[in-house]
């Protein structure tokens, strides 16, 4: 019985790796094995073109933690993660709410507020680099019309104001995405529950936070991890808008990396800021799973 | 939640400004692309008084973007059905037979949608390079199947393939047909909702890709994709705004018509991935 099992099971490896073998080969040829080059050259002095190079352990993760630049750049992906990732979530359950309790042209909003998302994030950075522009820019154009010129700022190139800009734009373009999956999470309430809620004298704001808050929890465990993810590893629209200035004001890990692989031409030190990268994103989007899979209630 | 639906003309104040909010960049970039340059930073937010086709004639003499097109289009086509393919055939053993050995397949194969693509982009062109790979159509199919896209994909696909019952199979292979022609011809049919998902998905990320074709690619005239040819055409005429959104309408209007036409399926596919996580 035992031994025809085992064989079963060998039977059906076999018919398996068929059908996944020819995925999990490029896989492993083309991710995993260039993941793990990336750890080995982070511990080189490798500039990533001459033939030779010296292992020099761990002095690039040494020189990017006691340097200034890297450590800004971390500052600045923090930043924009944090912010991005609270506001858009926030703005995206109440606009998701607001539009569930719309009567009409319900779908009509929905498509408006998703369009960005079909939009390249390039197209995104230069349609906002000239709402920004400070001489031409629609925005200050606008304020100039209200007269309100002394609000008038240089939204990109004011190291001051940049970073806010910036995320302006990253909200902009993710919140549809966030707002479909809260509204896809909501109609999964039942209406049972709310009637009851209403029937026990519940006002908008109880309501709100002692039921739909609570039962939204799987839509934000989803959409805080993938947003923390997918925020972390921006990097068109930075490239787009600001090349990571003005001077280093906006420069995140990203920026920074594909910066010293490309134009520096230090791989070894691009590679020690990818795995920190990497190890970083992983332990948080864990953690961060781990707790909010917490908070998930079930009814 | 229809029960708390109530007249409430604030709200629909509040939405309508916030979709003004939304709406205005796309406008401006659209109607701006008709424009003179004088007529733009005259009265930016005016429709055109008349269609002018100036800047997207300009586009065409200043860059070869009917290649470029092609290049896109192409790159796009060919990326997706490999995907479709790899990303099918991988999730339906995952789904079907699970042995211990899938399950430590499966999970390995999952990691991949955690790696941030930049830790393997940076030394995978190393590895291209080596093999003459780098630049080359080739080099830049092999990324795209090999990346986090045929993970996402497959798991997709999975949650799918769970659905359909086994019954099916097992009578078919009663009368002794193949398992692949099993897959091909009865489970692959039936599973056209989720590769249309997987298509719209897939599709709109490598048209909209910016950095894996400025790796692998880099940014040579005869190989430029329209996120690259507008990032590089940007670089080069920065405050000429209208010559850059006529790159950029035609850039984006086959995805906003294909968007316009099949907007339920474009959410769907756009969200399959996260609504499953």
């Amino acid at each position: 019985m035992h031994a025809k099992n085992f064989s079963q099971n060998k039977k059906l490896n076999l018919i398996s790796f068929s059908f996944y073998g020819p995925a999990l080969l490029v896989y492993i040829l083309f991710t995993i094995l260039p993941a793990c080059f990336s750890f080995y050259y982070s511990l080189t002095d490798w500039n990533g073109i001459s033939k030779e190079y010296n292992i020099v352990g761990i002095q690039n993760y040494i020189d990017i933690f006691t340097g200034e630049r890297f450590l800004n750049a971390v500052k600045n992906t923090t930043i924009i993660t944090i912010a991005n990732v609270a506001i858009v979530n926030i703005c995206a359950i109440f606009l998701a709410i607001a539009l569930d309790n719309l009567r009409r042209a319900k779908s009509f909003y929905r498509s408006v507020f998703f369009t960005p998302q079909v939009l390249s994030p390039i197209i995104v950075s230069y349609m906002w680099s000239y709402m920004m522009s400070y001489s031409s820019g629609i925005i200050n154009n606008i304020l100039d019309f209200l007269k309100l010129g002394n609000l008038k700022q240089d939204w990109l190139g004011d190291p001051k104001v940049v970073m806010y800009s910036l995320i302006f734009i990253l909200i902009w373009q993710g919140l549809g995405f966030y707002m479909v999956i809260y509204l896809a999470n909501l109609q999964t309430i039942p209406n049972e529950l709310i009637e009851a809620c209403k029937i026990d004298g519940a006002g908008r704001v109880s309501q709100f936070k002692n039921l739909i808050l609570p039962l939204l929890a799987p839509g934000v465990t989803t959409c805080v991890v993938l947003g923390t993810i997918m925020s972390v590893n921006t990097f068109d629209q930075i490239q787009a808008l600001t090349g990571g200035g003005p001077g280093f004001r906006t420069e995140t890990i990203v920026v920074s990396m594909v910066y010293e692989a490309t134009r520096a031409s230090r791989q070894g030190v691009a590679s020690s800021q990818a795995v920190v990268l990497f190890i970083a994103t992983a332990i948080v989007s864990l953690v961060m799973t781990k707790y909010l899979r917490k908070r998930e209630v079930e009814y | 939640m229809k029960s708390t639906k109530r007249r409430v003309p604030v709200l629909d104040l509040v939405i309508a400004i916030i979709a003004v909010l939304f709406a205005v960049p796309m406008y401006s970039a659209f109607v701006n692309a008709f424009k003179t340059y004088s007529d733009m930073t005259k009265s930016p937010l005016k429709p055109p008084t008349y269609l002018y086709f100036g800047n997207f004639i300009e586009v065409f003499e200043r860059t070869d973007f009917l290649a470029i097109y092609k290049n896109s289009v192409f790159i796009t086509f060919v990326s997706v059905v490999i995907l479709v393919f790899l990303s099918a055939t991988a999730a339906y053993p995952f789904a079907r037979f699970k042995t211990r050995l899938n399950s430590i397949i499966y999970v390995f194969l999952i990691i991949g949608i955690m790696i941030p693509s930049g830790l393997s982009l940076i030394s995978l062109i190393k590895i291209l390079m080596r093999f003459g790979l780098n630049g080359t159509y080739l080099g830049l199919f092999l990324t795209y199947a090999g990346s986090w896209w045929v993970p996402l994909l497959m798991f997709i696909y999975i949650g799918f393939i769970n659905t359909i019952p086994k019954e099916l199979e097992e009578s078919a292979s009663i009368d002794g047909a193949s398992y692949f022609r099993t897959f091909w011809q009865i489970i692959f049919p039936m599973l056209k909702p989720c590769t249309g998902s997987a298509i719209i998905f897939s599709g709109l990320g490598i048209w909209n890709d910016f950095l894996t074709p400025l790796f692998i690619l880099g940014g040579a005239d005869g190989q430029k994709t329209v996120t690259v040819a507008i990032y590089s055409f940007a670089g080069k005429y920065t405050t000429r705004f209208n010559l850059i959104f006529a790159v950029m309408v035609m850039a984006a209007l086959p995805v906003i018509v294909l968007f316009v036409l099949m907007q339920k399926q474009f959410i769907k596919g756009l969200t399959a991935g996260a609504v499953k996580m």
